[in-house]
């Protein structure tokens, strides 16, 4: 009885890490373009193992073409939606703000993390930096930047758009919008434009 | 064995010298550092530091600090927390100048002062760019060793006032109002009427870096003797 019952429990834990694997973990995916947004403004939750398989069921979500090619290195998405990649330029993504040094299969992702894909032009100081908006109350955000490490500040001066209006942001990244209908989102000269916020 | 030993010891010196590096020597000078809290009406620390070192390296020298996002951005000071849902947060000014970059990138200059305050910034995030309250800066120490020629401007009748600015300001340029002011430099205005101390930039929106126009109305005794200190604007 004893010995069936370990048999069993071995079973269902194989199964559940079996189940883990495919399924992957629970996390949010947003994919920005090289001119506007293309999947996942507003957190989108998907479940994927890795940073690869988040785009792709992201791609399915949203109906967008993304290609992955196969090199001596390893596999790379050379093009998301009507944009390949081209010399310094390219498709690269970011796990809770921070770049890492591996390919996007190789990412193991865990419940509540956030992937972000978006098209990056290089330059002697790394990719782009990548703004992040947070929502407060009253109608006021705050805005910040971070670089390929995680490192992130402040995003002073960043441009803050909504309903056709623009405003820039205070020395810590913070601005009152009053009263608006559409989502806000944030942008600034270099960097990937921000989440948008209702 | 000994050789390598002592090698190695040779190679720990070299590596602490150069850490001692990057902190404040003797000959870079001093630098006031001031936390408070809404708009300088609660004083959490006054104390002189080291000038030379970056202004977040001084602040934690006196005050608990934690930072986000990889120390880019001062989360909470002595355990005040900054929060976008509440829409409070840290700020920092050098000389009355509301800062432009990390802290961790402002270096201290002899002279300067830092001023760190919490404060709710619903209703001006974006247009607060010069405090008044670290008068007679930024006139003096300017922002980031860049000084400025200062002028001062004074209504009729208030001219023994202006010179006792002018030299506080250190400058020889004081003129009746109407005089001609240099596009780059500090201005100061004397004036009449009701009792008032604002400071802004002379073109809003061009940052720490920009000229800066400040207004009064009042006893130049009190000025002078810092009755302003620590204040936004008067009233």
């Amino acid at each position: 009885m004893a010995r069936r019952l370990i048999v069993l429990m071995t079973v269902v834990g194989l199964v559940l890490t079996l189940a883990a694997t495919a399924l992957g973990a629970s996390v949010t995916v947003r994919v920005e373009g090289k001119t506007q947004p293309i999947f996942g403004s507003m957190p989108a939750k998907v479940e994927a193992p890795n940073a690869l398989v988040a785009l792709d069921v992201a791609s399915t979500l949203g109906e967008f073409y993304v290609q992955v090619t196969q090199a001596s290195f390893g596999s790379y998405v050379s093009q998301i939606g009507r944009y390949p990649g081209a010399g310094a330029s390219g498709w690269v993504f970011k796990v809770n703000g921070v770049s890492p040094p591996v390919g996007a299969d190789q990412v193991t992702l865990k419940d509540g993390d956030e992937v972000l894909w978006y098209f990056a032009t290089f330059g002697d100081a790394g990719g782009p930096a990548t703004l992040s908006l947070e929502a407060g109350t009253a109608n006021c955000y705050r805005v910040s930047s971070s670089d390929d490490t995680g490192r992130a500040s402040a995003a002073a001066g960043a441009q803050v758009r909504v309903d056709g209006r623009r405003y820039k942001a205070g020395a810590n990244g913070g601005i009152c919008v009053g009263k608006h209908v559409g989502p806000v989102r944030a942008y600034a000269v270099g960097a990937v434009r921000s989440n948008a916020v209702k | 064995m000994i050789r390598s030993l002592v090698s190695t010891l040779f190679l720990v010196a070299v590596t602490v010298a150069g850490c001692g590096g990057e902190g404040p020597r003797a000959k870079d000078g001093t630098a006031r550092l001031w936390v408070t809290r809404d708009r300088g009406s609660e004083v959490l620390v006054d104390a002189t530091v080291p000038a030379g070192q970056t202004l977040l390296r001084a602040l934690r020298s006196r005050a608990n600090v934690t930072s986000r996002y990889g120390g880019g951005f001062v989360q909470s000071i002595e355990g005040v927390e900054g929060s976008a849902r509440r829409h409070e947060d840290w700020f920092w000014f050098v000389n009355g100048l509301s800062g432009d970059r990390s802290a961790t990138s402002y270096r201290l200059r002899d002279g300067d002062v830092a001023w760190w305050d919490y404060r709710d910034w619903a209703g001006d995030a974006e247009t607060l760019e010069v405090v008044a309250g670290a008068f007679p800066e930024p006139f003096l120490h300017g922002y980031d060793g860049e000084l400025r020629p200062a002028a001062v401007r004074y209504a009729s009748g208030l001219r023994a006032g202006a010179e006792r600015v002018a030299d506080a300001l250190e400058t020889d340029d004081v003129a009746p109002a109407g005089t001609t002011v240099a596009t780059n430099a500090n201005l100061f205005e004397l004036v009449s009427g009701a009792p008032h101390l604002t400071a802004g930039l002379r073109s809003p929106g061009a940052g720490p870096s920009g000229a800066v126009r400040f207004s009064f109305a009042g006893s130049v005794d009190a000025l002078l003797a810092g009755d302003f200190e620590r204040r936004f604007s008067s009233p």
